[in-house]
């Protein structure tokens, strides 16, 4: 019993509770973690987005910028009149443009110098005059200027300010910067027909730097298209051109303004696109969607860190309160295996004030009605006992006293006076052995005087149909019976066998010791009791013995209670044993243990 | 009763224990993300005006980042300093890192180095100039027989049959040489009718390849193309043709992007330009060592591809791109740690 796991209650108790807080913890923290995440996520988004407006704001800005200019040129007095009708007009003469030309240039001059990013402010006429703004450059004559995109697309958009994207300006000879070109026609203000067409450069490493410095993570990026699906910037353009990484660049295309995902062997990315409305450039920015949320790992080690928090606490929590709620239980239990076992005599240890408390009080008030049950019990049963045996001692005397006076009475009629005198006063004998002692035990010599008064008494009644004889061994007078052991098995003789015989019967009773034992045998050679009547005498199934054969049948509650007065004394190894003689009557053996005797008899 | 307490204060302390155990690594971990492994990137040259290295550099950065790796880039001042270099890859390696990407600057005087490193169990990758060992994992340069092919077919397209064609060199020997040659020689043989002069080397100085360009005109009056095989031989080739005023008669196909072979080929003295991808070249390098260090399978030589620029299509989105680099180097953080001379460690 002992090897078997008993603190069920207790593990049961912490394995529910911490399977609970971990179970709940664990959703929680899932959920919160997917919660931030998304939030992150979200937030991570709209900083893309923000940047992203941003990056095209601060280009948009700049190109008014660079629009304005472009206004402020074309409407110059000096440039409308070199390049306008008035050119062609009679009125101009050669000197007062020459002069004109100069004030164009000194003016063109002195506004690239407002900003070092104009690499090159330029006017070329429809009759292929070029002026810039530093009369020092030297106009590339391998370029043929009609076939120019600047030129062609301010044609093409007259009045309109166009923005080509970013190409290496070779129309000025022996440099080759990278700019992106604003270019427009100019105008005559009185007609409006184009008569050449201006354009300003600005460095493009200035977009570029930018552009450049803004990264979505440690992989995202971002990168410039224009309507036509042309690179304006893009950091991995090698990688694009040479095959080893291609764009979407249709996608982006198809898409003005919101975001699209992209999942392909280099990682889920997420593409938000923002159009310009003065470029019509498309904004894309590229983040890697691993990286969006860029504290991801931050953000699991902290809900780690609280679901464990909780899962601490709940094991110890758990722990506590199993313990608070089966202490009491186990010592409940131990009380009760203490009852079990026969010990009634416990104080249940338990001082809780909840139901477990009741328990073990109700258990205690349980226990104690038990204890006193018992004990009134074994009082009750000594009580009857007692009570038994005086009924069994007084049963003898009424019975068999009415018989004795009703022959005493039928002697004093018939004047036999000594028998008269015989009789009585061998009752008063009887009377006096079976009252005088209190004692339950009496020595075999009393038993032997007593049976004797009784035989005496029989035999005067029965005259000579009645003989008897005493042959017990002298030194067993001393040794202790209970009281009126042979009265009832002699009566029983008398009765039962020698009554119902037609010539006179003998009674005789021995007594013997055997080792341990007494042994007093009462013989009689009457009819003899049928085998199956002898055997119900003393079964112990049928306590009354009741073999009813007549109507006589206080002898036979007789026997039995002698029968059952011994064994109650000595156990059950004692008692009465009866055989057939072989001359057809009956003996009786009261088997006995040796009682010696004491001092007072 | 003791029995009982004690056994569930030991499976509470086991409890306990276990979520410590599994707890704490787990939050203390970094999640994973490993500190980038390191690359030393050893050039020929670190000096900032030499536009193809530092193209080759941005796209090394590119790689680097798409990679997870850390470059850290080092090399002598001068492409020559042969031994600036030994010395530098030597430092390197005494620091240990997970590979090198290297550029040899000599075929042969850097092998006990390397081998040195393959000792130590550093990765080595070798980039443009191979290195006459078969210690590196693999040697990522552009095709230059592929390229020699390129400029054979447009000499062809250019020159009308029958007419000579010559093929100036730059070092009989070197590896670039033997390669371009190759390609171009492949092509013309193919291509009956078209006389060969014999190869000649202007042991890559301009001055020597004018010489030999001005010789050639004047023994070969039915000369119909130059093919020059490098950039100072090109620049050469392209001066004389220039200077003699028969650029319009005799064609020149030649190799690389200097300012002054661009203006040859604006102003028509050159008709087309081999030019290589030195970002590509980069970040298929790094590319490379990347996938060496994560135990794949890497072949022996990689190939980048070169491209032709023709005059008309010089001023083409990629064209322009290939001529006139834009280095737009993104600003990471690993570019803390590169390092222009030879201050090795982060």
């Amino acid at each position: 019993m002992r090897g078997r796991p008993r603190s069920r209650i207790q593990t049961t108790i912490a394995l529910a509770f911490t399977a609970l807080v971990a179970g709940t913890a664990l959703v929680i923290a899932l959920l919160s973690y997917t919660f931030t995440e998304e939030a992150v996520r979200r937030t991570s988004q709209d900083y893309t987005s923000q940047l992203i407006g941003q990056v095209q704001t601060s280009i948009d800005t700049y190109i008014a910028h660079m629009e304005y200019i472009a206004e402020v040129v074309h409407l110059n007095e000096q440039v409308q009149a070199y390049f306008g009708e008035e050119r062609s007009a009679p009125a101009a003469d050669a000197s007062g443009q020459t002069a004109r030309r100069d004030q164009i240039i000194s003016f063109l001059d002195s506004i690239s110098r407002t900003r070092d990013d104009i690499s090159l402010i330029l006017i070329v006429g429809d009759n292929g005059e070029i002026v810039t703004h530093d009369n020092s450059l030297e106009i590339n004559g391998n370029v043929l200027v009609p076939n120019q995109e600047w030129y062609r697309r301010a044609i093409r958009s007259s009045g309109w300010t166009v923005v080509s994207p970013p190409h290496v300006q070779n129309i000025i000879r022996g440099v080759y910067p990278w700019v992106i070109t604003l270019s427009r026609t100019i105008n005559d203000r009185e007609t409006g027909r184009a008569r050449g067409v201006m354009l300003v450069d600005l460095n493009f490493s200035v977009i570029n730097e930018l552009v450049n410095r803004v990264t979505f993570g440690r992989k995202g990026y971002l990168f410039i298209v224009d309507p036509d699906g042309r690179i304006v910037y893009h950091p991995r353009q090698e990688l694009i051109y040479s095959g080893l990484e291609r764009e979407y660049i249709d996608r982006v295309l198809s898409n003005t303004y919101g975001s699209f995902t992209v999942e392909d062997g280099r990682g889920e990315r997420v593409y938000t696109v923002r159009s310009s409305t003065r470029t019509r450039w498309r904004t894309v920015g590229v983040a890697y969607s691993s990286e969006l949320v860029r504290n991801r790992d931050r953000i699991g080690r902290y809900y780690t860190w609280w679901a464990l928090l909780c899962l601490l606490v709940a094991i110890a929590v758990s722990f506590v309160v199993s313990v608070y709620l089966s202490r009491p239980i186990m010592r409940l239990r131990e009380s009760m295996k203490a009852v079990e076992r026969g010990n009634f005599d416990i104080q249940v240890d338990v001082h809780t004030s909840n139901e477990i408390g009741d328990l073990a009080r109700d258990f205690s008030i349980m226990v104690a009605q038990i204890r006193k049950l018992i004990r009134k019990n074994a009082a009750d049963l000594e009580q009857k006992r007692k009570s038994e045996l005086l009924a069994l001692q007084n049963q003898i005397t009424p019975h068999f006293l009415y018989n004795t006076l009703d022959s005493v009475i039928w002697m004093a009629e018939a004047r036999q006076h000594d028998h008269v005198v015989t009789t009585i006063s061998a009752l008063a004998r009887l009377l006096r052995l079976s009252i005088s002692h209190g004692d339950e035990l009496i020595t075999i010599k009393n038993e032997i005087e007593h049976i004797k008064s009784y035989l005496t008494i029989q035999k005067i009644r029965y005259r000579d149909t009645l003989d008897y004889e005493i042959l017990v061994d002298e030194a067993i007078l001393d040794f202790r019976i209970p009281k009126i052991v042979l009265q009832p098995l002699v009566e029983n003789a008398i009765y039962h066998g020698i009554k119902n015989k037609e010539e006179s019967g003998r009674v005789e009773i021995h007594g013997r010791r055997y080792g341990s034992e007494v042994v007093l045998t009462v013989v009689d050679d009457g009819v003899g009791i049928p085998e199956e009547q002898m055997r119900a005498l003393l079964d112990p199934l049928r306590p009354d013995g009741a073999v009813r054969t007549d109507g006589r049948n206080g002898t036979r509650v007789g026997v039995r209670n002698v029968h059952d007065r011994i064994r109650l004394y000595f156990g059950t190894s004692y008692g009465l044993e009866f055989r057939s003689n072989d001359s057809g009557g009956t003996s009786v053996r009261v088997k006995l243990p040796v009682v010696p005797g004491e001092e007072h008899t | 009763m003791i029995g009982r307490r004690s056994i569930t204060i030991v499976l509470f302390v086991a409890a306990i224990v276990t979520v410590v155990l599994v707890g704490v690594p787990a939050v203390l971990d970094l999640g994973g993300s490993s500190p980038n492994q390191i690359v030393y990137v050893v050039l020929k040259t670190t000096q900032p005006d030499m536009e193809f290295w530092q193209v080759v550099r941005a796209g090394i950065q590119a790689a680097a980042t798409d990679y997870d790796l850390r470059p850290i880039v080092v090399g002598p001042r001068r492409e020559t300093d042969v031994d600036g270099q030994i010395d530098i890859l030597r430092e390197v390696i005494e620091v240990e890192p997970e590979a090198i990407l290297l550029v040899a600057s000599d075929f042969t005087r850097l092998v006990p180095l390397a081998k040195e490193a393959d000792e130590r169990g550093i990765t080595m990758v070798t980039l443009d100039s191979a290195l006459d060992s078969d210690v590196p994992a693999s040697f990522v340069a552009t095709d230059n027989v592929a390229a020699g092919r390129k400029a054979g077919k447009e000499i062809i397209r250019l020159v009308a049959p029958g007419r000579d064609i010559a093929v100036v060199s730059h070092v009989p020997g070197v590896a670039t040489a033997i390669d371009r040659e190759l390609g171009v020689l492949e092509v013309l043989r193919a291509h009956t009718g078209y006389p060969i002069l014999d190869t000649v080397y202007s042991q890559n100085d301009p001055d020597r390849a004018y010489q030999l360009a001005v010789q050639i005109l004047d023994s070969t009056p039915n000369l119909g193309g130059i093919v020059a095989l490098n950039e100072n031989s090109t620049i050469g080739v392209g001066r004389a043709l220039r200077d003699l005023g028969v650029f319009e008669h005799v064609h020149l196909v030649g190799f690389d992007n200097s300012k002054e072979e661009i203006k040859f080929l604006e102003d028509g003295i050159a008709d087309a330009l081999v030019v290589q991808r030195p970002f590509n070249m980069g970040y298929v390098g790094i590319r490379a060592v990347a996938r060496t260090l994560r135990g794949e399978i890497v072949a022996p030589v990689i190939h980048t591809d070169a491209v032709l620029v023709q005059r008309d299509e010089m001023f083409s989105e990629e064209n322009q791109r290939l001529l006139f680099p834009l280095i737009t180097t993104r600003p990471t953080y690993e570019n803390d740690y590169s390092v222009d001379d030879s201050q090795l460690r982060p």
